[in-house]
Formats: C-alpha cells, sequence, structure tokens
C-alpha cells in the first residue's frame, strides 16, 4: 500500500481535511477503508498516465469517457452535455480548459474508467478517503464548470475558509451554464423566450435537464 | 492656455448622460450647434463590445460590461468612477474618499451614455406633495430644516412628464398611476401599455390580501382600511416595438446591461441628434474648469484630453459657446464648480456665493431584504425584467411624513443575484456552496457537498423559492452630507478625487425602520423564511435602532440615485438654481440632473430630471438662443 502512486492521491500541497478536521497527508488517505480497493486497481490507472499526459489532441475515448463522467458528477444526462446538433461546443473548450490546467484529469478520469470504482461513480468517488484528494476536489471544479462557466481552482477549493476566485473562462461557457436550465431559466442577459413569459410558470423542470 | 483659440460653437453641455443627451437633442433639432464634453470612453459600434465584457465578469455588478475597469486604481485613472468593489474600500483604493460618519454606497459610469447604461429603465412620477413637503407636512419644530418645498410644483412639470416619458419610451397604464393626487391631462396615455407582471409580484400581491390594519398600524397610514396592491412599474422598457427598438424579452439584465436595447438608454437620444449634424461629442475630454468672465458670465470651458483610460498622452484645450450645461451627476458637477477657482476669483467655486455647492448630497437609502418561499412554493425568480411591480399607492406619501420618511417597494424579480455577496453573487453562490460544503449562502449544510442527481433537485428548489424585496427610501437634506475635493487623493489627470461627508437623519432612519417592518410582515405573510442578515457591528453602512424595545442593526445600500448638490430654489441665498435650472450668479450656465433636486421623494430620479432638462431646453431655446 504505501506504494501507492502519488499521482491518484493527489500532489498537491497537504491541507486539513475539513470532515474530519485532521491534516490530510497520503498517509492519513491510505489508511481509510477504500485503500485496499483503490491499490487493487492502481497498475491499470498508473500505466495510462504517461501516454494521456502526451497527447495533444484528446482521444475519442477520454472525451467521451469525459463526458460520461460529467454526467454522473453533474446529474446531467450525457446526451444533452453532448448534444447531436451543437454548434456551440461548450464541452470541447471544458476538456481542453481543464486538461490544460490540471495534471489531475488524467487519474481522475483512470479512477471514473477502472472498474471496481465505475458502477458506483460517483459516490465511489465522493466517499472518504478519495472525496478530499485532488481527483476529488477536481471533480467539484468541473461540476462548477458545467454549472457556471467557471473555473474555480481546485487547490481554492479545498480550503472552506477561503473565498475562492473563479474566472468565467468564455462569454459563451457563461451562457452555457446549466444553472439556469436547473433553476428554469435562462441565463441573465441572454434570453431566448419572448414577451411576457415571465408571467406564466416555466415548462416543468424535466424540460430543461 | 489657449485663451484666444478656443473652439466655439451655440452650446457647451458637460457629460452624456440622460441629462446631457436630451438637452443636446432638443438644441440640435433646432439647428444650434452643440458640442459635448464626455469625460469616457465613446459609446462602441456594436452593443455586443459590451455584452462580452458583462458575459466574462467573474462578479456581475452595475459597472461590469464598462470602462474602464472597475478594479483599476483610481490614482492612476484618467476619468475614475466609483465601483461596487470600492464600497467600504479603503481612501486609497477608493475613487470617492470616504469621510463618513457613515459610507455612501452608490457608484455611478463615467463613459458615454453615461450612468443610465446600467439604469433599472423605473420611470415613477413624484406624487404632487412630493413638491411641497414642508408646507404640507411641517408639524412642529423638530421638522428636519432641509426638507423644503421645490420652486416648481406637480402641474408645471405635468406635460413635461409627459414629454419625458414619449423621449425614453415609457410602458405603463394611467389608471394604474393615477394615485396620491397624481394627474394626466384629459386623453393621456403611455406610450406602450405597461409590463406584465412576475410570479414574484403575484406571490408578494397574494400576500398583501392578507394584510390587516392592525397589522399595518405601525405605518400610520391615513386610511389603513384600504387594500395593498401591486402594481406594474412604469418603465422606460418597450412593450411594444417602439424607437427602432426591440420588445423586452425578458433577459433579466436591466442593470447592468440590455443585451437587446428594449430598454431605453441615452445612446438612442445621442444617435437621434448626431443625425441632425449639429452635434459633436468629444469623447475622453474631461472638463477641468469653468471659467468666468469679467461680465459674471461663463467665457469657456477649460478642458483635458486623453488617449487611453491610463496614462498619456494627454493635451488641453478650450470652448467658449453662448450657454453652458452642466449635466454630469449630483458628484461629478459639483466637483467641477468646486475645481473652478479662476485664479482666486472664485476661491470658493463657480456658481457657489450660496455655499450650497456640493451640500445636501441625498440618495434614496435603499433597504434590502431576502427571503425563501416554502417548499413546494417556487415563484420561479431569474425571468422577466429585473423588476417588473412594486408597491406605491399607499406607502409613498400620507399624514405620517410630518414625522418619518416615506418609501416606496420594488419587487426583485433576480432572487438573490445581488444580495448574497462575493464569488459572483446567485446563483452562483448557492451552487458553489452546496457543491463543496460551504454555506455562505446560508440555506446550507457546512462540509455537505451535492453531486449529480441530489445536486439538480437542491439548486432547482432552493433557486426557484428565492425572493427579494427593496424598499427606497426618501431621505432628508442636510447640509453636512456633502461633497468637497479631496486634499490627498487624486485621479490619473491629477485632478481631486471627490471627498464625501454621509449620514442619515432620524427621519430618514424611521422610515428605513418602518420599511424594515413592512419587509417583516410581507415575509411573515408569505409564510416565507427571511434571510436577511443583520450586519456585523462597525459595518459602514448601518446603524442601530430601537425596535419593540431591542437594539436591532439595520444595513441599507446605496440607490445610485444621486441628488440635491446644487439644488434649485426660488431664493439665490438658499439654492444654486432657479427653477429653469439657470445659476442664480451665471447667467449663461445651467445646472441641470437630479442635483437640482431640493428633495428626494421616493421615485427613482431619472424621469423628472428628464421633464426637467426638456423643460430648460425650451427655456435656453426662447430666451438665450431665440
Amino acid at each position: 500500500m504505501g506504494d501507492l502512486p502519488p499521482a491518484i492521491l493527489g500532489q498537491g500541497p497537504q491541507g486539513v481535511d475539513k470532515e474530519h478536521n485532521v491534516p490530510f497527508t497520503r498517509r492519513t488517505v491510505l489508511t481509510g477503508a477504500a485503500a485496499a480497493t483503490t491499490a487493487a486497481t492502481v497498475g491499470t490507472v498508473y500505466t495510462l498516465l504517461p501516454k494521456f499526459a502526451a497527447r495533444s489532441d484528446p482521444a475519442p475515448a477520454d472525451f467521451e469517457d469525459f463526458i460520461q463522467m460529467s454526467a454522473a458528477l453533474t446529474g446531467i444526462e450525457a446526451s444533452k452535455l453532448k448534444p447531436k446538433v451543437d454548434p456551440i461546443d461548450v464541452k470541447t473548450e471544458y476538456f481542453d480548459w481543464i486538461r490544460a490546467r490540471s495534471p489531475a484529469f488524467g487519474d481522475l478520469l483512470a479512477f471514473f474508467r477502472s472498474a471496481s470504482y465505475k458502477e458506483r461513480f460517483p459516490d465511489s468517488l465522493f466517499e472518504a478517503p478519495q472525496s478530499t484528494t485532488e481527483i476529488g476536489w477536481l471533480a467539484r471544479s468541473i461540476i462548477l464548470l458545467w454549472y457556471l462557466g467557471a473555473w474555480y481552482d481546485p487547490s481554492e477549493l479545498r480550503n472552506l475558509d477561503q473565498q475562492p476566485t473563479p474566472k468565467i473562462i468564455s462569454a459563451k461557457a457563461y451562457t452555457q451554464g446549466w444553472i439556469w436550465r436547473v433553476a428554469q431559466t435562462h441565463p441573465m442577459g441572454y434570453s431566448e423566450w419572448a414577451f411576457g413569459y415571465w408571467q406564466d410558470d416555466p415548462p416543468p423542470k424535466e424540460k430543461f435537464v | 492656455m489657449c485663451a484666444d483659440k478656443c473652439s466655439e460653437c451655440d452650446v457647451v453641455i458637460v457629460g452624456s448622460g440622460v441629462a446631457g443627451a436630451l438637452m443636446a437633442k432638443r438644441l440640435a433639432h433646432k439647428g444650434k450647434s452643440v458640442v459635448i464634453l464626455e469625460a469616457g470612453a465613446k459609446i462602441p459600434a456594436n452593443i455586443n463590445a459590451y455584452m462580452n465584457r458583462f458575459f466574462r465578469a467573474s462578479d456581475k455588478a452595475p459597472e461590469s460590461p464598462y470602462t474602464p475597469e472597475p478594479s483599476a486604481d483610481p490614482a492612476w485613472v484618467n476619468a475614475g468612477r466609483p465601483t461596487s468593489p470600492m464600497i467600504g474600500a479603503k481612501s486609497a483604493q477608493s475613487y470617492l474618499i470616504q469621510k463618513g460618519p457613515l459610507a455612501f454606497g452608490s457608484t455611478y459610469e463615467r463613459i458615454g451614455g453615461g450612468t443610465a447604461l446600467h439604469w433599472l429603465g423605473t420611470s415613477l412620477r413624484l406624487v404632487p406633495n412630493d413638491f411641497s413637503m414642508a408646507s404640507v407636512y411641517k408639524r412642529s419644530d423638530d421638522w428636519p430644516t432641509g426638507l423644503i418645498d421645490w420652486p416648481i410644483d406637480y402641474d408645471a412639470l405635468n406635460s413635461w412628464y409627459g414629454e419625458a416619458e414619449t423621449e425614453l419610451g415609457v410602458s405603463a397604464d394611467v389608471r394604474d398611476q393615477a394615485y396620491l393626487g397624481i394627474r394626466f391631462p384629459d386623453g393621456y396615455s403611455y406610450k406602450m401599455p405597461g409590463i406584465p407582471l412576475s410570479k414574484v409580484d403575484a406571490a408578494v400581491a397574494a400576500a398583501l390580501t392578507k394584510f390587516t390594519p392592525g397589522d399595518v398600524r405601525f405605518l400610520e397610514l391615513d386610511d389603513p382600511h384600504r387594500s395593498w396592491t401591486v402594481t406594474s412599474t412604469p418603465a422606460a422598457r418597450n412593450s411594444l416595438p417602439y424607437q427602432s427598438r426591440r420588445v423586452c424579452a425578458g433577459n433579466t439584465n436591466c442593470i447592468p446591461i440590455c443585451p437587446i436595447q428594449a430598454k431605453y438608454d441615452p445612446t438612442v437620444t445621442l444617435n437621434d441628434a448626431l443625425d441632425t449634424g449639429w452635434l459633436d461629442i468629444w469623447y475622453r475630454t474631461v472638463a477641468k474648469e469653468v471659467v468666468i468672465g469679467e461680465n459674471g458670465c461663463v467665457s469657456r470651458i477649460n478642458y483635458i484630453r486623453y488617449k487611453q483610460d491610463i496614462g498619456g498622452p494627454i493635451e488641453e484645450g478650450c470652448i467658449s459657446a453662448k450657454v453652458y450645461v452642466l449635466a454630469g451627476n449630483a458628484i461629478e458637477t459639483p466637483r467641477l464648480l468646486l475645481m473652478s477657482k479662476n485664479g482666486g476669483r472664485t476661491a470658493e467655486g463657480v456658481a457657489n456665493r450660496s455655499d450650497l455647492v456640493g451640500r445636501n448630497l441625498m440618495d434614496h437609502p435603499f433597504y434590502v431584504a431576502w427571503a425563501l418561499m416554502p417548499e413546494g412554493s417556487p415563484v420561479y425568480p431569474y425571468r422577466g425584467p429585473l423588476s417588473t411591480g412594486g408597491i406605491e399607492d399607499l406607502v409613498r406619501d400620507g399624514s405620517f411624513r410630518s414625522n418619518r420618511a416615506a418609501f416606496r417597494i420594488e419587487i426583485g424579480n433576480e432572487g438573490w443575484n445581488f444580495v448574497v455577496g462575493g464569488i459572483g453573487g446567485d446563483p452562483a453562490l448557492t451552487t458553489v456552496d452546496l457543491v463543496t460544503g460551504r454555506n455562505r449562502s446560508e440555506v446550507h449544510k457546512l462540509n455537505e457537498m451535492l453531486f449529480g442527481k441530489k445536486l439538480v433537485n437542491r439548486l432547482n428548489d432552493l433557486i426557484t423559492r428565492q425572493i427579494r424585496l427593496g424598499f427606497l427610501v426618501e431621505q432628508t437634506p442636510d447640509r453636512k452630507n456633502r461633497v468637497t475635493l479631496s486634499e490627498q487623493h487624486y485621479d490619473g489627470l491629477g485632478l481631486p478625487r471627490p471627498a464625501i461627508s454621509y449620514d442619515l437623519s432620524n427621519y430618514t432612519k424611521k422610515g428605513i425602520v418602518a420599511a424594515k417592518r413592512t419587509a417583516d410582515l410581507l415575509f411573515k405573510k408569505m409564510n416565507a423564511t427571511s434571510f436577511t442578515k443583520e450586519p456585523p457591528p462597525g459595518h459602514p453602512m448601518a446603524f442601530d435602532w430601537p425596535i419593540d424595545g431591542k437594539m436591532t442593526r439595520i444595513a441599507f445600500g446605496g440607490a445610485g440615485h444621486l441628488m440635491g448638490t446644487y439644488r434649485m430654489g426660488s431664493d439665490p441665498r438658499n439654492s444654486v438654481v432657479n427653477s429653469d435650472q439657470r445659476s442664480w450668479d451665471h447667467p449663461n450656465l445651467f445646472l441641470v440632473g437630479s442635483g437640482v433636486f431640493p428633495t428626494t421623494a421616493t421615485a427613482n430620479p431619472t424621469l423628472t430630471l428628464a421633464a426637467l432638462v426638456l423643460r430648460t431646453a425650451g427655456v435656453i431655446l426662447h430666451k438665450d438662443l431665440g
């Protein structure tokens, strides 16, 4: 167990696991209940990483896994995150953005793909101890990216006392944020509805998400 | 200086906001050559340049679409302005130097089109008693001395209100607006029918039917048995195609910017005036001094031009005209007058024989309350214009004004968008709370982190139940609330930044307290749970007041309604301009905008200042240039 690759545990600075109120280090993570299962699968995970990091163009499989993983994380169907007709194509912008900024992205995709976690994903990810590792916080950054079109750096999210400094990654990312559809409305400043629609109830939530 | 080589025209206007634009249009259509000196940048050819800045801003504040960069150091910006992040900031980081005791929380723009680029569009008329506060309501010696009568009355403005409603394109229904003595000429109708009410308005209206006279005794209304209603707020927002502009599509973004220009902004008027060929707008041109000639008339305006928001090069120049109109706002206009010392001949500033320039600064202190509707009762905010309905007819006027300030109630359609702080407001803040286990919204459990379907359902449930009420409270004029010139802090052009002294009178505070109690009552009748926070001790915009025997701290915000600093009156000893907005001291100088308001009343000021400007344009055309 002591030989777990650093990649899956996260290489960020040591922090405090707020939930358990203890400093979290590689060692405390390893003592978690799921650590044994983690160890059983790391061989596959580890060998995937160098290849992933070296690629300049997204491979179809990685991209498809990104969409499926995003659907599980956000609660929004994959067919809506990746519609058949999608000239706006914010999904590729997100994929490229994350890949360029987060070394843990490959680890997270690998975790998602690994047989023992995939079935119960994302619960398997957000159960201690992985929940507060680098891939756990990256997963939350990815949820916020889809919802708000803004990048919340995982290193800022993990410190609950810190006020994050988000960056809206593009104008179209803001207008494609899923929070607006979850709230049964349109992005502020980007209505495609007609005069007076606000008098009536919106269509049911199911029409949006 | 190039005193002998000043440019010349008929009328120079300083400022291209709603007042300057309307003045320019009226004069240019009569073939008068007009030059506007605008301190800020040019209006972009395509509004999408602003939309792009807005979309990309992480903080969706009123200034976020506009230049200069809202967080830029005001010591370096050539034509700076107060912005949201500066409220409560230390002097060095704030364009306005706050001298207290309370902070002045309003902001404005200095850009082509002025602050009305980011206005809401609310276009209420004043009620007749607003023009005669002292003669109607002064009952005792503890009456606030500043609460005086205007030099004109409602009837003198009635037809000008109509003209302003035509210029701005106001949607409203006369039968909704004929209350508290507001009257219209026979057969008058607004240009477009009223804006439909929202689901949030409907929820408030339903709760109002549960009010009993006993519930509202604390308001001391003249007729406590009258039923309370929500009415569609008159707004310069198209309910029909008007002035070649589209119908409102409910973008829920009037502030800071309507993406389809369904809301009036001064660029509409400026473009019309430019089409005449008689108007020239000089952008990035800051008026620096109003020069008074030997005969007491204004002889020219000296200005500084700059090329970029920050840094050089700059050049200086001057312009001469027959008539000069200062159409900055109630901070920038007195700043210019006070800077104009004419080598000591006007050491206290131009047009300031009364010593009232810069004094009596007022706003509508804005009491804001927010709550969640009960589970299963969504009101679907974040839909429609930012505000569609309000409560006015009972609360804007009555004999209670002998004792406390009146207010109007604005119902928000934008949920908690600007009431929960930081990281862009809501819905972002609540989303971050739920995903990362924070609880800045106070609706969530600390450390609980949601994802997947549970996240979707919880967010939908919370966001669709958000409500927000705003109360615009009348503020009394007070000589000590004033704009002066900072002696320590300058802008990028080396001009002194405005210093602000600001406080609230007990009369005004009592109005804010009544507003808070009304909000509490409304939320109770809606079975809503209030999340309005009591501000921490030392909050720069809060005061303590006993309510039901318990000391309560109440916060207020700024409404962006700058008023009073060069007020009109009928006596030169007690006012800066006369009812034509002409300086008592310098006959060819006019000061326009809501700085002339002697008292604030409760209506958002734009419509009234527009009516006054149109009236004054007629005076200039007939008396000065006729």
